[in-house]
């Protein structure tokens, strides 16, 4: 009987304890100024009902927009939001159309009304050979999954298990906020996927291996052979149904939209883009758009000292292109 | 044989001999065992589990060139 009565107050003394710690994290984890790059469902689901996303000017996309290789500050979205812009950043590396789409969706369900949308087409996602072609983000996957017609589900590949251990963990995720933002905490913790990832970090920037492997990062040409698909866009191509939906949520939720052609490298990628069937494919998107999201044609907008590498933009990139669309979103 | 000096306690019960490294032994008798300080403590390993363990979750693998 006393061995009984001791196991039950330890068990409630452990489930108090992480109920307050689940408490603290609930309370005190701070809204991040774009996502991190490994997010989850529970901390995309936060960001959204916290009020981040009704009434401002949302930016969806991939890592253009996402602000690659750089840190957040550096980012066009942080410019905008210096200038008194009231910007949001949702956007993730592994961003696409669907993406795009899949996040409209969850937002309208949660009732988050932005006060405009911006978003990023890269001609390149086109790609069928491309990785975030018809596969959503894991945590976009998990929240926006039941919000999808069976023909748009039909569209995409699941990224996300459908085995018990995946149910249990979504169970977890959902009741226990340490558990379901645990990705979250390790990012802001460590400021890396896990602890052993941030040793590692530690110890090849002590070493040395970093600094290499960085100068070793050096874009070429070749390195993007076959990263543009210049065939015709056809109409089943997913990223094209997606574009047309986004396009269509938006003008039926009568959110304003602003959509950029995704600036381009022409000097690195000349002997693959700079051809007739590009331009096609970019009049392509522009038509599949419609009259009622605003387009930027940022395509041949920044020098190739502006890029990292052949869509990413430098801090210096960022700085110009918060510049393009301060006059735009200020309004 | 002489057996002066030894004494036969009637109704003496057996010293029940309990090893000093049985961990329920250590658990109930230990001084900083207290239920609730064994609580807490059980409740941050399982803490330090989750945010020192290491990432298994499906992420999207950018595929940098």
């Amino acid at each position: 009987m006393r061995f009984v009565r001791f196991i039950g107050i330890v068990a409630l003394s452990f489930a108090a304890t992480l109920a307050l710690v689940d408490a603290a994290v609930r309370a005190a984890f701070p809204a991040l100024p774009r996502l991190e790059d490994n997010f989850s469902a529970a901390y995309l689901a936060r960001a959204i009902d916290r009020g981040g996303v009704t009434n401002h000017v949302v930016f969806l996309g991939d890592s253009v927009l996402w602000g690659y290789r750089l840190p957040a500050a550096e980012t066009a979205t942080a410019e905008l939001a210096r200038r008194g812009v009231p910007v949001t950043n949702l956007s993730f590396e592994g961003g696409s159309m669907a993406n795009t789409y899949a996040m409209l969706r969850v937002m309208a369900v949660r009732g988050a009304r932005p006060r405009a949308v911006v978003f990023n087409v890269n001609v390149k996602e086109f790609n069928a050979a491309d990785s975030a072609y018809r596969t959503l983000y894991p945590a976009v996957e998990t929240l926006a999954w039941q919000e999808l017609t069976p023909q748009e589900r039909a569209l995409l590949q699941r990224t996300r298990p459908q085995t018990a251990d995946a149910a249990v963990d979504r169970v977890l995720s959902r009741w226990w906020s340490l558990y379901g933002m645990r990705a979250d905490v390790r990012e802001l913790l460590f400021g890396a996927p896990d602890a052993a990832t941030a040793v590692q970090g530690a110890l090849g920037q002590a070493s040395g291996r970093n600094a290499r492997t960085e100068a070793a990062h050096r874009p070429t040409a070749e390195r993007f052979l076959g990263t543009y698909d210049l065939a015709p866009l056809a109409a089943d191509n997913v990223e094209v149904v997606f574009l047309r939906k986004t396009a269509a949520l938006l003008a039926a939720a009568n959110v304003p939209a602003v959509a950029i052609l995704t600036p381009a490298n022409h000097a690195l990628l000349h002997d693959y883009i700079d051809v007739p069937d590009y331009a096609a494919q970019l009049r392509s998107i522009r038509a599949a758009l419609g009259p009622r999201v605003r387009v930027l044609d940022y395509d041949r907008a920044f020098s190739a000292r502006e890029f990292i590498d052949n869509d990413h933009l430098t801090a210096a990139g960022n700085r110009r292109l918060a510049e393009m669309l301060y006059p735009v979103l200020a309004r | 044989m002489d057996d002066r000096g030894t004494v036969e306690v009637p109704g003496a019960q057996p010293v029940r001999q309990v090893l000093r490294l049985d961990p329920f032994f250590v658990l109930l008798n230990a001084r900083l065992a207290h239920p609730v300080v064994l609580g807490v403590v059980l409740a941050a390993i399982v803490v330090a589990m989750i945010v020192l363990g290491p990432s298994t979750d499906s992420r999207f693998i950018y595929t940098d060139f």
